[in-house]
């Protein structure tokens, strides 16, 4: 059985910023990857050190979320909380990644609209 | 439909080029939040290239504050002026920057918005508005001995110029602060403000860094990077320890002085800019001339306008004044109640030479902060290279050897403050929430300074 990760949502894409953030997602995975259990928590109210504190309590080993202050970064670093930070997508494309072990900081997973917005931007001499 | 409108309407006008050589971080936003486009400013701001934005919804590339809290866009469209808001962001090097947002619509021919304009402006944080202005302050800086008050008459006239500048100065005496001052104070203040250390990078990154380079420039160069000089357009570009320029660099940076034209590495073309230089260095510049490790030449075109700051030990009264002044943000920053320091601690500081100027000061009042408990610092309080060497029977309670009057001071103050932590965790057990309280210090900020004495936690392999 693999940790337990904690993803910070916003609706169904991961949030922009951790401290910003009203609703996380915890998830299991077995050793195949495929998700034994996953759990919603909703905040009262947005706080990255709640989410902190969710994360110990519930002994995550990694957190993923969009931007982070580097304090609370470093501070889930020594209790062990792995951070990919930097991350912008949809929540199952990035579960999807994770159980793939191929989610990095900085993974961006564009949408159906970026896509069409790169394609269309790049055959006009914009 | 109405996105592509924008896009042509944009291309049309030349915008991209536009707002290039605009000195505000400006996104052009879609009306379905989507980010369209990302001025060099914006992407200096957010870390994001706006090819990598393209598309993405602005919150996520932006994270400012206050589009999360409540999205701004829908009120901008239905306003003629331009919204403005202050909020902050959190780029990707997880620094929050202090912003104001401001953004507009732009309205396509049935005046729907084709675009929204958002542009964010960087606010200056931590500055307490008590010191702002007033005939002993300028910015953060503050004093009222005669060298100071000299300085801060001619401050604002150098502000106001375009000439290059060089801040001279021992170690701590707040040359960066000056710098950033200066640029708050100029014209400029709208534009970015950029910071290269010179002695903080190996020659050839800091040549790729000043400079930028082309695609194809060298292995690993898979598409055109714009320079920090680049990037400092329409604002400030601050050159720190300009004394450790490589020399082969000094001549690339007084061909630039000379024309204001950048030439990235592997480009043929050059671009013209217009940027502020300010340039500091701890060291003496004339003796590096004369031992053939800094250029005359560059020297002289640096030195168009020269301030030097004094060291603290020549600032007399100063030395109370910032007490006061860092014993205030330190008491507020700790969430700690101390009012003053009691004759000894005060006495010894006051007779103390400050080889480290302001921040050794400041260092100084934010240990005695940390570890004093009560409402008033005394003797015991400050680092053990201040204490005096006979000290009263009620300050023997400090458990860690006296240590030299002289020395290495922060050498023994970073270990004096680990002796202390040290043996709260011991009294404590190892439990480190009790450690924090007993001495006086949130959990966090306990922890950030196990870290920084490296008394580790659990880490993961």
């Amino acid at each position: 059985m693999k940790p337990k990760f904690l993803i910070a949502i916003r609706d169904n894409d991961v949030a922009a910023r951790l401290d910003q953030c009203l609703e996380v997602l915890i998830v299991q995975l077995d050793d195949k990857g495929r998700p034994l259990s996953r759990k919603n928590l909703v905040l009262a109210k947005p706080s990255d050190k709640e989410i902190c504190r969710i994360a110990q309590a519930e002994g995550v080993g990694a957190v993923i979320c969009g931007a982070v202050d580097e304090e609370i970064s470093l501070y889930l670093t020594w209790k062990s909380v792995q951070v990919i930070d930097d991350v912008i997508g949809p929540v199952e494309g990035v579960l999807r990644l994770h159980a793939q072990g191929r989610l990095a900081r900085s993974t961006i997973i564009p949408d159906e609209t970026a896509k069409r917005m790169i394609q269309n931007v790049s055959n006009e001499t914009f | 439909m109405r996105l592509w409108k924008g896009i042509h309407h944009m291309a049309a006008l030349g915008a991209d080029t536009l707002l290039d050589k605009l000195p505000f971080a400006t996104a052009v936003i879609t009306p379905g939040r989507r980010v369209l486009f990302l001025n060099r400013a914006m992407e200096a701001l957010t870390g994001f290239s706006r090819d990598e934005a393209l598309g993405l919804r602005c919150d996520c590339v932006l994270r400012c504050s206050v589009c999360l809290d409540d999205c701004p866009l829908a009120a901008a469209g239905n306003q003629d002026k331009p919204l403005s808001l202050e909020g902050d962001v959190i780029n990707r090097d997880r620094r929050r920057l202090p912003v104001r947002l401001s953004l507009s619509a732009v309205p396509d021919d049935t005046g729907a918005p084709a675009f929204y304009l958002e542009t964010l402006e960087e606010r200056p944080g931590g500055i307490r508005p008590a010191l702002e202005g007033g005939p002993m302050s300028f910015s953060r800086i503050i004093g009222r001995s005669p060298a100071m008050e000299r300085l801060f008459e001619t401050l604002p006239a150098v502000a106001q110029t375009d000439s290059s500048l060089l801040i001279t100065g021992e170690t701590g005496t707040g040359k960066d602060v000056l710098a950033e001052a200066i640029h708050q104070a100029s014209p400029r203040s709208k534009g970015p403000f950029i910071k290269v250390n010179c002695g903080a990078l190996p020659e050839s990154l800091l040549e790729s860094e000043l400079f930028g380079h082309r695609k194809g420039a060298f292995t690993g160069a898979v598409k055109d990077k714009p320079g920090r000089i680049q990037l400092a357009e329409g604002g400030t570009l601050f050159l720190t320890e300009v004394g450790d320029l490589p020399l082969p660099l000094q001549v690339k940076l007084l061909s630039f002085l000379d024309d204001r034209v950048v030439y990235p590495l592997g480009g043929t073309s050059g671009v013209v800019t217009n940027v502020r230089l300010i340039a500091a260095t701890h060291h003496d510049l004339e003796a590096a001339v004369a031992a053939g490790r800094f250029r005359q030449d560059l020297m002289f075109r640096l030195n168009v306008i020269r301030l030097h700051l004094p060291p603290l030990r020549d600032r007399g009264v100063d030395v109370r004044l910032l007490l006061d002044h860092f014993l205030n943000v330190c008491s507020a920053q700790l969430g700690k109640n101390v009012l003053g320091l009691d004759e000894r601690a005060l006495a010894t500081l006051m007779g103390h030479p400050y080889p480290g100027n302001v921040r050794e000061l400041r260092n100084i009042v934010e240990y005695a902060c940390t570890m004093c408990r009560g409402e008033q610092i005394t003797a015991s309080d400050l680092p053990a290279y201040l204490k005096p060497q006979a000290p009263a029977p009620d300050e023997a309670r400090a458990a860690e050897p006296e240590q030299p009057q002289h020395g290495a001071p922060q050498a023994d103050y970073a270990e004096l403050e680990r002796g202390r932590m040290l043996k709260a965790l011991l009294e404590a057990g190892g439990r480190k929430g009790k450690a924090a309280q007993a001495l006086g210090l949130s959990r966090t900020t306990f922890w950030r300074k196990l870290k920084s004495h490296g008394i580790a936690g659990e880490e993961k392999p």
